[in-house]
């Protein structure tokens, strides 16, 4: 036999293994491997148009001697002013923090990349779908192509939808695995609530949690194209042991991404990739027809631009039987707090809901909708938060009664968007023998973050008045108010402890 | 022969190579023509069956086609640690499925029926049927590693890296799977199942 791992190896090397491999299979292998790289393959980095033609500029001005002594004290008249002014503007290093406010100040974004989707084989097999944004923020126009997956029995199934709105009265969503395609009519509200929500989401692809930016290190440094590239590192650790990762390639000089992927980490500990942005370019031109919502050839039209409706703000949460919870927005102020609209029907109900929404007082009792969302719990973060509900107002619009609650955190905290990705809904049933089985969860990514009364009066206000019968919203709902509850509502709960 | 192969993971200077790949066919290709022997003899030390070492072969550079794009590895190394990494666990997927795993096990132990009767030596020398019939009953991680050290001939520091652990780690696993080895291939020799 074998005593230790020398034997072994003896053993090993005395063996009589085939392993001759068939030509035939090698070759049609080949064939094959190439042929799915070909299908699958983009390319990763096309060069960034401003960038060609800094390049192409700078190579006619040093063709010519003239232009280039012209070019010789332009430079040094810049050095001089740099120096004197003192303003910094030759030594801007650019760092992960600074991503905001470029992606926030930017006129136009358009950002390319691919989706990773898990299968239930082994983690290389999963499904890498394309994906790209093209906002114009300026206009309030944006063309997203989004792939989403869902499984039936245990097979994956891709749908890539797109959606375009050309700034005007309506969007086009099109459905590019069913070759169909809708029009819905936005509202001037939701054209600027879904702009902001937008590059909210581009944020969160390119520098995952803003409130943790402070955190992302740099790892090293490396050459793209001949530019030179901080690659930063954010690494995101979740109770459940399901952590997050970032890379970013930034550029300290000029604040250009050329690439940023975003792991999660599975129960066996392995990376698994979940979405790669390799193409990030901010004011550009974006041509006009980008935007079109003229629906192509080939697809089946849901219905018309007349008899389109408009878009609703509502996401099912939950749903038993005949009673269903729903969010509509959600908004979170500088200190933490949560400002969410939900609502909660029973269709074999025979009374109004109006009944519900008598006597409630602002900071006191939620009202007895079917379902209530008394607290929400931070979900995948390093730190349990639980956020208790109170009534803050209502609105009703159209025989439907819209609950405007707050959700306190028990001490200032940034807000949780920037934190981690979604809560943890805590709910009762408030209709009896009717009971929910598990747990439903609110994405963060869709909440706005409220630090200011002007952003409070356009977003908050804003989705009052869009879902109230006569566009008005409650006058006690005000910035000052609001953050006034919270401290008030905070101080109890430390007081009597909750 | 296996002990014949050479280790592959050492640094070159065509790194470039995988780079070029990550948007080029051509390169794709090179590196395939490279690396299609060793991948498929990994597979099959790990599967016995030179059908199923050409399945999970053929997925492993599906997968390779497909995410290779998205590779962020430079060299050379990185590209065969990836590989290796991918085909360790496409292998293991294969094995998993219960059917499949009985189906291997009933090719080993029929070679080990008929190298038997072949065989006048005794005591017998253990062969690859039996050999594979034991590490088969090994954990699925420890049989990667005795094939990627005594098949593949790789370092602690490289299989570490593939298997993503430390290689203080690999030197303890091989030392435990070295052990259970032992007893299971005196099991399989004996007749046990």
């Amino acid at each position: 036999m074998f005593d230790n791992e020398n034997d072994f190896r003896k053993l090993v090397d005395r063996l009589d293994i085939d392993t001759m491999a068939n030509p035939a299979h090698r070759e049609n292998l080949r064939r094959q491997m190439l042929s799915v790289f070909n299908e699958t393959h983009r390319p990763t980095r096309p060069k960034a148009l401003h960038r060609d033609t800094r390049q192409d500029s700078l190579a006619s001005v040093l063709h010519s001697s003239i232009t280039k002594l012209a070019a010789a004290i332009i430079i040094v008249i810049i050095g001089i002013f740099c120096y004197w002014s003192g303003t910094g503007i030759v030594s801007k290093v650019y760092a992960m923090s600074d991503i905001p406010k470029l992606l926030y100040s930017a006129s136009t974004i358009h950002m390319k990349g691919r989706v990773f989707f898990p299968t239930s084989g082994p983690h290389e097999q999963q499904v890498v779908v394309g994906t790209e944004y093209w906002l114009d923020l300026a206009n309030g126009r944006w063309r997203l192509t989004v792939p989403s997956y869902s499984i039936d029995r245990r097979e994956i199934k891709v749908t890539v939808t797109e959606y375009i709105c050309d700034g005007g009265e309506y969007s086009v969503t099109l459905n590019h695995t069913e070759k169909t395609a809708s029009y819905s009519k936005v509202s001037e509200y939701q054209r600027q609530l879904f702009n902001y929500r937008n590059i909210q989401m581009l944020l969160y692809f390119a520098c995952g949690r803003p409130g943790r930016l402070d955190d992302c290190k740099i790892i090293r440094e490396e050459k793209i194209d001949g530019h030179t590239y901080n690659v930063w590192e954010l690494l995101t650790k979740h109770s459940d042991g399901l952590n997050m990762k970032l890379r970013s390639w930034l550029s300290p000089t000029t604040g250009e991404f050329a690439r940023t992927l975003l792991w999660r980490q599975q129960e066996d500990g392995d990376w698994l990739k979940q979405i790669e942005i390799d193409y990030v370019q901010r004011d550009i031109e974006i041509p006009d027809k980008t935007f079109s919502t003229q629906v192509p050839s080939g697809y089946m039209l849901e219905n018309t631009k007349e008899t389109a409706t408009t878009r609703s703000l509502r996401r099912v949460w939950g749903r038993t039987d005949s009673v269903t919870l729903s969010a509509h927005v959600l908004f979170t102020m500088g200190d933490g707090t949560v400002i969410a609209c939900w609502s909660s029907e029973d269709s074999k109900a025979e009374i109004s809901q109006a009944e519900l929404f008598k006597g409630l007082t602002t900071g006191g009792e939620l009202p007895k909708l079917p379902f209530e969302v008394y607290a929400l719990q931070s979900s995948r973060n390093d730190e349990d938060i639980t956020y208790r509900g109170y009534h803050f107002a209502y609105t009703k619009k159209a025989d439907e009664f819209y609950e405007w609650s707050i959700y306190i955190p028990p001490k200032e905290l940034k807000p949780a968007r920037t934190q981690f990705l979604c809560y943890l809904l805590e709910y009762r049933h408030n209709i009896e023998n009717r009971e929910v089985r598990g747990k439903l969860r609110l994405s963060t990514t869709a909440e706005l973050t409220i630090e200011n009364s002007k952003d409070f009066d356009k977003f908050v206000r804003g989705a009052m008045e869009e879902l109230s019968d006569g566009g008005k919203a409650p006058d006690e709902a005000t910035y000052e108010n609001v953050l006034r509850l919270s401290q008030n509502l905070r101080l109890c709960l430390s007081a009597f402890g909750g | 022969m296996v002990g014949a192969m050479a280790k592959i993971a050492k640094p070159t200077d065509k790194d470039d190579l995988v780079v070029r790949a990550r948007t080029d066919a051509e390169a794709l290709g090179r590196l395939y023509d490279m690396y299609y022997e060793q991948i498929y003899r990994f597979c099959l030390c790990r599967l016995f069956s030179k059908e199923a070492a050409e399945d999970v072969t053929s997925a492993v550079f599906l997968a390779v086609a497909r995410g290779m794009p998205g590779f962020t590895g430079r060299k050379q190394q990185d590209f065969a640690n990836w590989l290796y990494r991918i085909a360790a666990n496409h292998a293991n997927f294969y094995i998993r499925k219960a059917s499949r795993r009985k189906d291997l096990f009933a090719e080993a132990t029929g070679s080990i029926m008929a190298s038997r009767t072949d065989s006048a030596s005794d005591p017998p020398e253990p062969d690859w049927p039996v050999l594979y019939a034991a590490v088969a009953r090994l954990k699925l991680q420890h049989q990667s590693i005795i094939v990627l050290r005594f098949f593949e001939n790789l370092g602690f520091e490289q299989i570490a890296q593939i298997l993503k652990t430390r290689p203080s780690t690999v030197r303890v696993r091989l030392h435990r799977a070295l052990k259970q080895l032992r007893n299971h291939m005196q099991a399989v020799m004996d007749g046990g199942k």
